[in-house]
């Protein structure tokens, strides 16, 4: 006998119900984003008692053994699972405990001015001298063979290909790559990226990170309607941002692991760029005051001769590339070819040597100090 | 508004209650489904509206003119005039960048400025699907087919009926209209429709999400990380990845349909199952093969003319039908290839002795199974991949022979084998709702279901994928 009308509606909201009430411990966090100031008193009792059954009913643990029982199956940024594991992938890489013994000169350099001992097991950077435009950090050379970490969002991704065909130029280099799509600081619900980035410092060791991510969090962002140039406001969102980045900076710099945060290229939308533009200036404050990641500026690399938005760009050789996606935010291989040769160039020292296939790699992407447009 | 989100579960059970409600005034009825495609297309730019509204509107406008038209030569002039626009239209949002691309570089060859300007266009979702379903509406009713509706919010919600809306299946006028005239839901099995969601939730969320983040996104961004093995059972790996996305959301959009009374038509067969190229594309993506046989095969002669002829008219559907999917010469190359297949499948018909029983058929049939599906798989990699050179890099890992780089570990290769095999055997699990779920009194189907979809949720990846076909 089918279902009819009242019913068919009847078994629908019952299956939504007793959906989200299962899926409440990954619903909350989205939820709670709907607030723009948090959620009021009302809810959060809402929100309480909610949990509160679940925890009577033995859904919490119910969801974290299926989450652990799962784990094994699923590979790196698959899962935002890491709040359940807190105990296996964040035990002893806490502030203060784990890599302070293995790295004692990192624990006893004065903030900012973090060095190593050349040929010793982590490579940092340095600060370097008269370098006013970036993270003031002088980049020594990395030991072989050696991991390289790229982290972030689908830029981090969209990257870690022209990169990953850059390294094949120097011996012992490998890149291991974990981007998250849709993710950024300012989205836990999506991905606990400081969780996640100590459980790939541990499970890889590199001996760099790349980190490329914003677009995400960017949207969060009030910017400030009286400022010149784009200025967030420091509002709730910013806040939070700040702080989450903090913890994040500051789980490399526990590992003593040398960095480099890629900024964001121009976008497209007005909006969205403008946006970018403040977040990209966050977080280079930040990576600043850290002293340890060097922030790289890409702003200006993929954009036109008038310093605005570029879907194509001229190379040396007068051929015209697309430099971006249809979206007008993310960089195609070309684009990306172009801020890897950028990062190359900055980061050359810390390879140590000329690295063979930039030249291939990047053989197409005009150079950032000359941009050209059809 | 993606239908596998939470914000999409609670706007369908509104629009569930409401319809259910408002079913026996039917114009109200249809109004509240119109309305409710039409917010529903907005969620995803409210500027995409009015290009729905307007192809929608000149889909009624020609029908109701070929109605009105008795002479030959002005009733051809509308359906050009209408193909012109609504495919000109097509054209613009979806290959004015392929063009400006090729173009330009010709150009810049010659020392010749390229006269397109640059207008990165952002592509309206789903607009190949409801462009494809109105030039069927149309030429229907100028061959004769179909009768014009006279109804316009008919034809609106027709063309916009948002449980299919986004990636098909293409609905046509002969099936869909008349359902709207029907006092009584066409599709009354409830149940069917429930688990054909919970269906295409496990394919999409927990099989297609986990192929995607596991092994083809970074094959085919990225292959040279991958052994030869690793490469191979990646392109396999593919081919049930888009199999479970796609044939997953249109289980879901069937079962959406079927939810709210309509019958969405069936899309895919067991496509993996084929023994030949036929078989595979009377199986694969039904709603658009069927509708390139109609609008698009026959009438260039189809196979009722000599065997060149006939092959050249397979090449040019099935080359479309490849640049129909995006703006890409890698689409091109998978439909050609497609249309090559098919014409050696053609051509060979009836040209081998095939032997007709015991392990000799077997033998035979293991062989015809394996070619069709070693070729879909290999056509595939000129599908998933961005460009003509990652293809080839795809390639040439598998053809390498090196043990060097990624592997395909064990999850992996049974998940493929789960899937095509299943269908190779012509097992048919879960195609049909089980009995004991049937039987539970309606809280309990409920609490059943939402369990069910939770788990399935709780298996997949945290912020899913969206569907591939949803940017065709």
């Amino acid at each position: 006998m089918f279902l009819k009308g009242g019913r068919i509606v009847l078994v629908y909201a019952v299956a939504l119900a007793v959906g989200l009430f299962i899926q409440f411990d990954k619903l909350e966090p989205w939820l709670a984003a709907k607030f723009d100031n948090g959620p009021s008193p009302e809810w959060t009792i809402v929100f309480s008692d909610i949990n509160r059954v679940r925890t009577g009913l033995g859904l919490n643990c119910a969801a974290t053994a299926l989450d652990w029982a799962a784990a094994g199956a699923f590979d790196g940024t698959y899962k935002n699972n890491f709040s359940s594991g807190a105990d296996l992938l964040a035990g002893d890489v806490l502030p203060g405990k784990a890599f302070a013994a293995s790295d004692p000169a990192a624990r006893d350099e004065p903030s900012g001015a973090v060095s190593v001992t050349p040929g010793s097991e982590n490579a940092t950077l340095r600060p370097r001298a008269g370098d006013a435009s970036s993270g003031l950090a002088e980049p020594l050379r990395l030991p072989t063979p050696c991991t390289v970490l790229v982290v972030g969002d689908s830029l981090a991704l969209a990257l870690a290909v022209p990169m990953e065909k850059a390294f094949k130029g120097i011996e012992g280099l490998t890149l291991v790559s974990k981007g998250k799509i849709a993710s950024g600081l300012q989205n836990p619900n999506v991905y606990k990226w400081e969780e996640a980035l100590r459980q790939f410092l541990k499970e890889y060791d590199p001996k760099l990170v790349v980190v490329m991510m914003g677009a995400n969090d960017a949207r969060y962002l009030t910017l400030d309607p009286e400022s010149q140039t784009p200025v967030a406001l420091p509002d709730r969102h910013l806040n939070t941002y700040q702080v989450r980045l903090e913890k994040f900076l500051s789980a490399l710099d526990e590992k003593g692991v040398a960095s480099y945060w890629i900024g964001m290229p121009i976008m497209g939308d007005p909006e969205l760029a403008a946006k970018c533009q403040a977040l990209n200036a966050v977080v280079r404050q930040a990576c600043e005051a850290t002293g340890r990641t060097r922030y790289l500026d890409t702003w200006n690399l993929l954009a036109g001769p008038d310093g605005g938005y570029a879907h194509y760009l001229f190379n040396e050789k007068g051929a015209r590339i697309r430099v971006r996606e249809g979206d007008k935010i993310h960089f195609s291989a070309a684009g990306g070819a172009i801020i890897v040769k950028a990062f190359l160039k900055d980061a050359g020292p810390l390879f140590g040597q000329t690295v063979k296939n930039t030249k291939d790699v990047a053989a197409n992407a005009p150079t950032p100090e000359d941009p050209r447009q059809p | 508004m993606l239908q596998t989100s939470v914000e999409f579960a609670c706007f369908f059970c509104v629009v569930l209650a409401v319809c259910w409600t408002l079913r026996p005034y039917r114009g109200v009825f249809k109004a509240t489904l119109l309305t409710a495609s039409y917010i529903f297309y907005a969620s995803f730019h409210p500027g995409f509206v009015l290009l729905l509204a307007a192809v929608s509107l000149l889909t009624y406008g020609a029908a109701r003119m070929l109605s009105r038209l008795d002479a030959d030569r002005p009733r051809r002039w509308v359906v050009a005039g209408y193909l012109a626009v609504v495919l000109g239209n097509l054209s613009f949002f979806k290959y004015y960048g392929l063009v400006f691309d090729l173009l330009g570089v010709s150009l810049e060859r010659l020392g010749i400025a390229s006269p397109l300007p640059d207008l990165s266009l952002a592509l309206p979702v789903g607009i190949s699907f409801f462009t494809f379903q109105g030039i069927g509406y149309v030429v229907d009713v100028y061959r004769g087919k179909e009768k014009a509706c006279g109804s316009l919010p008919d034809v609106l919600l027709f063309m916009a009926f948002f449980p299919t809306l986004l990636s098909g299946p293409i609905l046509r006028a002969g099936d869909f209209l008349p359902q709207l005239r029907s006092p009584k839901p066409v599709w009354e099995d409830a149940q069917q429709a429930f688990w054909l969601i919970i269906v295409g939730l496990f394919k999409k969320i927990t099989l297609s999400s986990y192929l995607s983040e596991h092994i083809t996104r970074q094959l085919f961004s990225s292959p040279d990380g991958f052994s030869s093995l690793g490469a191979l059972v990646g392109v396999f790996a593919y081919s049930a990845q888009i199999y479970c996305d796609f044939s997953g959301y249109s289980d879901m959009a069937q079962g959406l349909a079927g939810l709210l009374g309509f019958k969405a038509p069936d899309n895919f067969h067991k496509p993996y199952k084929a023994l030949n190229l036929r078989e595979f594309w009377q199986g694969w993506h039904i709603s658009l093969s069927t509708w390139l046989r109609d609008y698009l095969y026959i009438p260039l002669g189809g196979n009722r003319c000599s065997k060149g002829r006939q092959i050249f008219n397979l090449l040019a559907t099935m080359g479309l039908g490849g640049l129909w999917h995006g703006a890409s010469l890698t689409f091109l190359a998978w439909g050609l290839l497609h249309g090559l297949g098919l014409a050696v499948t053609h051509v060979l018909a009836g040209k081998f002795t095939v032997p007709g029983q015991g392990r000799p058929a077997l033998a035979w049939k293991a062989l015809c199974w394996a070619a069709t599906f070693g070729f879909v798989s290999l056509a595939w990699v000129f599908f998933a991949s961005p460009d003509f050179s990652t293809a080839w890099a795809v390639l040439a890992r598998i053809a390498s022979c090196d043990s060097v780089g990624a592997g395909p570990g064990l999850v992996l290769p049974l998940m493929v084998a789960g899937v095509v095999g299943l269908q190779a055997l012509r097992l048919n699990v879960l195609a049909t709702c089980p009995e004991w779920l049937r039987r539970l009194p309606a809280p309990a189907m409920g609490v059943a279901l939402g369990v069910l979809g939770a788990v399935i949720v709780r298996l997949g990846p945290d912020g899913v994928l969206p569907f591939i076909y949803f940017s065709f």
